[in-house]
């Protein structure tokens, strides 16, 4: 107890020690007047009772000293000194100084900048209160394929599970918000059971949630809007809460607004009661279309919750063999659903770059600390003469490598607040769900202080051990002459191989990225024109109930667009390019045997006749689709050249026939045959680097409800876009149009990952490049200071510029092939221990060094003309005179 | 010939004279133990202040600004309630200590 009092005293007494000291100096001249007049009083003359004074107090500067011991910290008193020291060492060498916080913040900020994503996108987990203990249920049918569940799985579960306090369903789909006098808006949308919102612990912000009354067969209408759509729509209007509005066209009253930043799935603006999905009393059993959660009651194992939906899913399969048979649950934590985990492979690696970029500028600094204690050898001699103990010199020097590395934290932290802001720009608005949340939050800060700590014991340690380890007599006797320090020339050469071949590893896949720029096409010129302009279009099933209906609307708007004056070109698709397609197994007429029953999938995309005009190109073989096509008895696809090169290689493809199934359908029924009458030529329709194989079908044939209208405009996007909505709603003014935008665009937005990521690639690279180009540019030139009393008597002795620049590049190169070798040998490491899927080009072999090696021999000659030139320009003379 | 402090007694001894007499400054602490001692006890009187800031430091005692005899600003200390506590643990101690030192000194001789 006294002993804790003691410490906190002198720990509150710490900032008041100069009063302190005051209040004892003024204690002792009372203390001394008083003796002296006691002495005095006893008959002493004034000289003798003032020495007979002190030597009855004793030492003055004896007391003021215990006083002081007893009243500081001394651990934290030397600190205090070697912090100051450390400051003023800063102050002093700022060249120094300034290029150790930069390299060290360059580095720290990119690790951080990596951390703090890879924290949005594993660690922080979603926004839902104990989100650990919510559990996201789906199914998995006999070839593995993960599905959702049906309804009527999903209600026996939840009768029967006891180890969850809620377990709740919903489906999304976009949904048309009209009817309340604004214009008509497609919203994506949710269907879900009353306990949804409970279930992940978000309330209402204004008006009330779900209850079981709404979400009865039957019941009235309700919706809640998300704080989004409520802000966009109403203008945060209060009084909107009762209003009626339709949702696809079914009347409903908003009861309720959710908070910012919440709800699910990611982008839904508007929910609906479950029961309020047409249709849901009829499903089958295995139409399993319903997303499933639940939060584990407060009694229950996360781990026994997990076990009994399985249990009851086996129970399920034995009670319905015909829907459930080879069925089971599949039940995760909702945030491995939802978001990745650090140990994925991907996270690792991208952790991984982060650190080689951090050991990198920790090695540089590493080797500007050695090269300072060289410069302060003599320093540190003589401290260690006066006594200095070897302990207390590392604490010095790491002191001062605490200093850079808290310097070298505060500009990573500038650094990745300011690439994060970058990294989000590059991003399309609503390419990610709300939850990905890129601030900084407490990990991120941690990890930063954590991170820079780490560098102090990287890149300070060595050098003080080294520093302290100083041969005084030495030092003294030679002046601090660098000969002395020969053996020390090994650490620099680590540090720097250390560095390249760190650099190394990244270029190497740097090198890669530049070799797999998928080949271009010469359809891709359709991406960069921004007069073809798309919207989608989605028919409510309340309106549009089957293909009579929508064919009507789709033949009726083509007419009013072939009639606008804006507009040149028109035609209706699925899916317009880049936006994917429909996967569908593919079966060829007449050909039996292996190659059928395998099934190879091909992208279905329906189209409306003048589709491939709209885009400016032209077939290369037979005709484009023509209206009469998709009636029966003309049955006619077009499909593109990929597909013949896949399944007519060498044969005419024209007249054949095809038959195309989706992945799910059983495999004993009658294929639909279809005609192939053209070929088109490869589009960009999805993701992949090469093009896929596409069939294109008459979009008549199935009318789909939802689509996108795709124009060539005559003029500006904007009056384009706006005569498409005119057309759009002059035939049905509930009827919106969205994400209306260019080809270009859409392009644009369908491909921003691989654009961020390779961005991102060739940022870190370029980090890593330059922090090694400064590591080599520092150690020849210190290098070269160092020897210019041998360069001098090279020259004297008649050695020309030529043999000197040989002499240092010679150096540097061994010291950099080192390194190559090294980083060589850690990117085949890095590629066995983190193997990328389809990799066809790697980054180890020969192409990919050469271009490795081609990239680090301009760094070094870059790094090295200087110094080179001023080895060359050494006078002998001078250079013999520092001696 | 007058006897070094022993070890540890100079903090005991401060309490005591603060227990008895009262607030008192840094020099009248010191006089008194003086007095008390009779010229049997070398003190180098500095020495009582680390003993007092150590005594402040662990509650024993406080110590606040006054005014001395002669009209001169000085540093009074006083004794507080757990000074007092230990200074009756303290002197029960060293009541027992001395009694067992004493004990074996005279069965030795």
């Amino acid at each position: 107890m006294t002993r804790i009092r003691v410490l906190i005293s002198r720990v509150f007494d710490l900032p008041f020690s100069r009063r302190r000291e005051r209040r004892l100096a003024e204690e002792i001249r009372e203390h001394l007047d008083l003796l002296t007049e006691q002495y005095a009083d006893a008959g002493l003359p004034p000289d003798d009772a003032r020495a007979a004074a002190r030597r009855a107090f004793g030492g003055v500067d004896q007391v003021k000293e215990a006083h002081r011991e007893q009243r500081g910290l001394p651990f934290v008193d030397t600190l205090g000194q070697d912090v100051r020291l450390a400051v003023r060492m800063m102050q002093r060498h700022r060249g120094f100084a300034l290029t150790a916080v930069l390299v060290l913040g360059l580095g720290i900020g990119v690790n951080n900048m990596l951390f703090t994503i890879l924290n949005a996108h594993t660690l922080r987990g979603l926004p839902i209160r104990q989100s650990h203990r919510v559990l996201f249920i789906s199914s998995l049918d006999d070839r593995g394929a993960d599905r959702g569940l049906s309804f009527a799985d999903y209600a026996d579960i939840r009768s029967a599970a006891r180890r969850y306090r809620e377990i709740a369903a919903f489906r999304s789909g976009p949904m048309i918000v009209a009817g309340d006098g604004h214009a008509a808006e497609r919203l994506d949308g949710a269907f879900v059971t009353a306990n949804a919102f409970d279930a992940l612990g978000v309330q209402p912000v204004l008006g009330r949630g779900f209850a079981a009354s709404d979400d009865r067969l039957g019941a009235a209408g309700v919706a809640i809007l998300s704080h989004t759509a409520w802000v966009t729509r109403y203008g945060s209007e209060v009084a909107v809460l009762g209003r009626t509005m339709t949702v696809d066209d079914r009347p409903v009253v908003l009861i309720g607004i959710l908070p910012d930043r919440s709800g699910f799935p990611g982008t839904a603006a508007v929910w609906l009661p479950l029961w309020q999905e047409p249709g849901l009393a009829a499903q089958r059993r295995d139409e399993r279309t319903l997303q499933v959660f639940g939060r584990v009651a407060d009694d229950a194992r996360v781990e026994d919750a997990i076990a009994e939906v399985t249990g009851l899913a086996e129970r399920l399969a034995t009670q319905h063999p015909d829907t459930n048979l080879h069925t089971r649950a599949r039940v995760v934590p909702i945030n491995d659903r939802f978001l990745g985990r650090p140990t994925d492979t991907v996270w690792v690696a991208f952790m991984t770059v982060g650190f080689i970029v951090l050991l990198i500028s920790c090695a540089n600094v590493a080797n500007l600390m050695l090269d300072r204690s060289l410069l302060r050898a003599r320093e540190l001699a003589i401290r260690a003469s006066v006594g200095g103990s070897r302990l207390r010199l590392i604490r010095q020097l790491l002191v001062e490598g605490t200093a850079i590395a808290a310097t070298g934290a505060g500009v990573g932290l500038l650094v990745a607040i300011g690439g994060i802001r970058v990294f989000r720009s590059a991003i399309p608005s609503d390419a990610l769900p709300y939850w990905f949340d890129y601030s900084i939050d407490w990990r991120v800060l941690t990890a930063l202080i954590g991170v820079s700590a780490l560098t102090v014991l990287v890149f300070a340690l060595l050098p003080a051990i080294q520093a302290s380890r100083t041969d005084i007599v030495a030092v003294l006797r030679d002046g601090g002459r660098s000969r002395s320090f020969g053996r020390r020339r090994l650490w620099p050469s680590v540090f720097l191989g250390a560095q390249i071949a760190l650099a190394v590893v990244l270029l190497a896949h740097f090198a890669v990225s530049l070799r797999v720029i998928p080949p271009s096409l010469p359809s891709d010129s359709i991406f960069d024109r921004t007069d073809i302009v798309t919207a989608g279009l989605a028919l409510p099933a309340a309106t549009y109930p089957s293909t009579t209906e929508r064919s009507a609307f789709y033949d009726a708007l083509l007419d009013r667009l072939r009639a606008s004056t804006s507009i040149t070109a028109a035609a209706i698709a699925s899916t317009v390019p880049s936006s994917g397609g429909d996967v569908r197994v593919v079966a060829v007429e007449d050909r039996g045997g292996a190659d059928d029953s395998v099934g190879r999938t091909v992208l279905a995309i329906s189209v409306t006749p003048d589709y491939f005009r709209v885009l400016g190109l032209s077939l290369l073989q037979g005709r484009e689709l023509e209206a009469t096509d998709g009636r029966p008895g003309q049955e006619n696809v077009v499909v593109n050249e990929v597909f013949v090169r896949d399944h007519f290689p060498g044969e005419r493809a024209i007249g054949r026939r095809i038959a195309l199934a989706a992945p799910e359908a059983s495999k004993d029924a009658t294929p639909r045959w279809t005609t192939i009458v053209g070929i088109a030529p490869a589009i960009r329709q999805g993701r992949p680097p090469v093009p896929e194989a596409i069939v294109y079908g008459p979009f008549r044939a199935g009318a789909p409800a939802n689509g996108s209208v795709i124009v060539r405009g005559a003029v500006d996007t904007a009056t384009v876009v706006a005569g498409l909505r005119e057309a759009v709603q002059g035939l049905d003014a509930s009827l919106p149009i969205f994400r209306a935008r260019t080809l270009a665009r859409v392009r644009e937005d369908a491909v921003w990952n691989g654009r961020v990521s390779s961005r991102l690639i060739t940022f870190l690279t370029f980090i890593a490049v330059f922090l090694s180009a400064i590591g080599l540019y520092a150690v020849t030139a210190h290098g070269v200071s160092q020897e210019r009393q041998e360069i001098g008597i090279r020259v004297a002795l008649g050695a020309g510029p030529r043999q000197i620049v040989g002499r240092v590049l010679g150096r540097l190169m061994l010291r950099t092939a080192g390194g190559f070798g090294a980083g060589v040998l850690c990117t085949a490491l890095w590629d066995w221990m983190l193997p990328t899927g389809a990799a066809t080009v790697r980054s180890t072999d020969l192409l990919s060094l050469v271009i490795v090696g081609a990239i680090l021999l301009g760094i070094l000659v870059l790094a090295s003309i200087v110094p080179s030139r001023r080895a060359s320009r050494v006078d002998p003379l001078v250079a013999l005179r520092v001696e | 010939m007058s006897a070094e402090v022993p070890y540890g007694t100079l903090d005991l001894m401060v309490l005591k004279m603060l227990a008895t007499m009262g607030p008192l400054h840094g020099y009248g602490i010191a006089r008194r133990i003086e007095q008390a001692a009779a010229g049997a006890l070398a003190l180098n009187q500095g020495t009582i202040y680390p003993a007092l800031l150590r005594l402040e430091q662990k509650g024993w005692i406080g110590s606040e600004w006054g005014t001395s005899d002669n009209n001169r600003r000085a540093r009074f200390y006083a004794i507080t309630r757990s000074g007092r506590r230990q200074l009756a643990t303290e002197a029960a101690l060293w009541a027992r200590t001395v009694s067992i030192v004493n004990r074996l000194l005279e069965d030795g001789s």
